[in-house]
């Protein structure tokens, strides 16, 4: 009885701090692994390769926000700062890219567009999954 | 033929003006008013016409009775009754002395508010500073295309800033002590106010403070800076190191991390630009640590003048040892009953991302204190030219150094609604050690090993 009163206690215990540690906790953003991208410490590659590190934060903003929807964690202050960043960076990114010529970070940018500007005030977190770019849009921006 | 030749000629006299202002170099006419109506690193002396901001007469004399070097720092001017508040129902009144980034923390937090108190200038020089700056006065230049500087001594390279890219140079070699450590904290609340604060230890040496310091020895080098996570036990132990270099195109920033996790040194090249700050929760870019540093060679950068503004000054109160973290801490921004404003003259630095470069921020509004050349205020643009984050050093005079340093930075996020604030030592008993001299070998990769251990 003892042994399994410590053991609920423990894991409540855990529970309730790695609940409240991930609200608080700077933890390190979903979307590290796009400054790994071989081609992230050149700030001008060429537009194919701009296009994919944009690309890289656009899917990572996309995987915050349904796996926030999937968790009922809507509106949770971390994953709205890390989505509005890594849709800043890919926004950066495709400009880049655009400049180069590169026309499918065209299509990439409105969207980010939608969410950073009018998704702030009207569909808060809602637009970036409706946004999202389908293969077919690749194919017919191509 | 009249015409080509007249036009040749016009475009010889354009192009001569545009090469003149480009490597304008200060005339000794203009030298010479550093220390007569100029200050000795290029602050006007005189008070402004309304009286709102004294003439400088030499700064602080002494340190306040009751001061003893190492203790916390008495606040020469707590007498000081706040004159009036600027929030959100009278912003409209102070528009011409408030910043757009101001205006957008007014306007987006209706507890926002901003005590203005009474202007001082306390910041005084020594007489070996100032042999220094005259010296750069009539010998510094910008060297690649700005991106570098040469024949300067350590400090204010361009007391007379002629451009942009000189102002900002004047901001990142400004005088810092020398030498320093520090221990303090930061936390990066969410909405709610929650936070958990994260505790850093840093060292800074300027080159030209080494105790082994030779002048030929690693003379691209400008400062050196470690960094170790001592708090909480999930960061602990976690080192960076950064050699900044002075030709930023000759040979970039050197950057070490020693991850405490995997035991390993490894360099860091990231660590620059718009890459995230250390336990930043995406809050703010490499480059934002101290209002702004690293190589200038991403933007434009363009001198507007000056411009009168009220700006965090003279900060004791947010130092009070009195104050617990969660008595600053606040949500939205920090608690600003404890900030101080006074009205003083900045430069206005304006950053235009270069066509072909990249940076999450397009443009970058610097605001920086005639005084000190420090960044006081700074407006950070997205690429859709809308103000996206806003900072404020809360800067205090450590009057037996003679420099000025943040006290509290204060990073806000406009679109998540959450901020970073950093620097806070209330529960510390010694925040800043000016005493410590440092060997070229603590800041070798070696050193982070060290450094790291928890």
């Amino acid at each position: 009885m003892s042994v399994k009163c410590i053991v609920c206690f423990s894991v409540s215990i855990f529970l309730f701090s790695s609940n409240l540690f991930s609200d608080t906790f700077p933890i390190p953003t979903s979307y590290d692994y796009c400054f790994d991208k071989p081609y992230y410490l050149h700030d001008s590659p060429p537009h194919e390769e701009a296009l994919a590190i944009g690309e890289c934060f656009y899917l990572a903003a996309e995987n915050i926000l349904i796996d926030d929807n999937k968790g009922s964690q809507h509106e949770t202050s971390s994953s709205r700062t890390h989505i509005i960043s890594a849709l800043q960076y890919a926004d950066s990114w495709f400009r880049i890219a655009i400049q180069k010529g590169n026309t499918v970070a065209i299509t990439y940018l409105h969207h980010t567009e939608l969410y950073l500007i009018e998704g702030q005030q009207k569909h808060p977190l809602k637009n970036l999954i409706h946004a999202s770019i389908t293969e077919d849009t690749h194919a017919t921006t191509y | 033929m009249k015409i080509v030749s007249l036009l040749c000629a016009y475009s010889a006299i354009i192009l001569l003006i545009f090469t003149t202002d480009a490597s304008a170099k200060v005339t000794p006419e203009e030298t010479a008013r550093l220390g007569k109506d100029l200050t000795p690193i290029g602050a006007e002396k005189a008070g402004n016409a309304d009286k709102t901001i004294p003439a400088w007469t030499g700064g602080l004399d002494k340190s306040p009775a009751g001061f003893k070097p190492g203790q916390p720092y008495i606040d020469p001017f707590s007498d000081d009754q706040i004159m009036f508040t600027i929030d959100q129902s009278n912003m409209d009144q102070h528009l011409d002395h408030l910043s757009l980034g101001q205006q957008a923390l007014l306007k987006a937090y209706s507890s926002f508010t901003m005590p203005i108190y009474k202007s001082h200038r306390p910041v005084g020089y020594s007489d070996e500073l100032i042999k220094l700056v005259n010296k750069n006065a009539v010998s510094a230049e910008l060297v690649q295309d700005g991106n570098g500087i040469k024949n300067s001594g350590a400090n204010y390279p361009f007391p007379i800033a002629q451009n942009g890219l000189e102002a900002i140079w004047n901001h990142v070699r400004r005088y810092r002590g020398g030498s320093l450590n520090r221990t303090y904290v930061h936390a990066t609340p969410t909405k709610s106010g929650q936070y958990t604060l994260i505790t850093f230890y840093e060292e800074f040496s300027e080159r030209s403070a080494l105790k082994d310091f030779a002048k030929n020895k690693d003379d691209n080098v400008m400062l050196y800076f470690k960094q170790a996570v001592k708090s909480p036990a999930r960061l602990a132990g976690n080192v960076l190191l950064v050699h900044d270099t002075i030709d930023q195109v000759k040979e970039p920033r050197r950057a070490w991390i020693y991850n405490a996790g995997q035991r390993r040194v490894r360099r860091a090249p990231q660590v620059s630009y718009d890459s995230p700050g250390t336990a930043s929760d995406a809050l703010i870019t490499s480059d934002n640590f101290d209002m702004y540093n690293g190589a200038p060679d991403r933007y434009d950068w363009k001198l507007e003048g000056k411009k009168e503004l009220y700006v965090p000054y003279n900060s004791y109160k947010l130092d009070d040892k009195s104050l617990k973290y969660d008595d600053i801490i606040k949500p939205r921004h920090i608690n600003t009953q404890y900030s101080r404003y006074e009205l003083h003259r900045v430069y206005k630095v304006v950053a235009t991302l270069k066509q072909g470069k990249r940076h999450i921020y397009q443009k970058r509004v610097h605001y920086i204190d005639e005084d000190t050349w420090a960044i006081l205020a700074s407006d950070f643009y997205d690429g859709h030219g809308n103000i996206w984050r806003v900072a404020e050093a809360h800067n205090k005079y450590f009057y037996d150094i003679g420099t000025a340093l943040p006290t509290v930075l204060a990073y806000y996020d406009l679109l998540s609604g959450r901020y970073l604030v950093s620097g806070l030592a209330n529960e510390i008993k010694t925040k800043f050690d000016f005493n410590q001299k440092f060997m070229t070998k603590d800041f070798s990769p070696s050193a982070l090993r060290r450094a790291g251990r928890r």
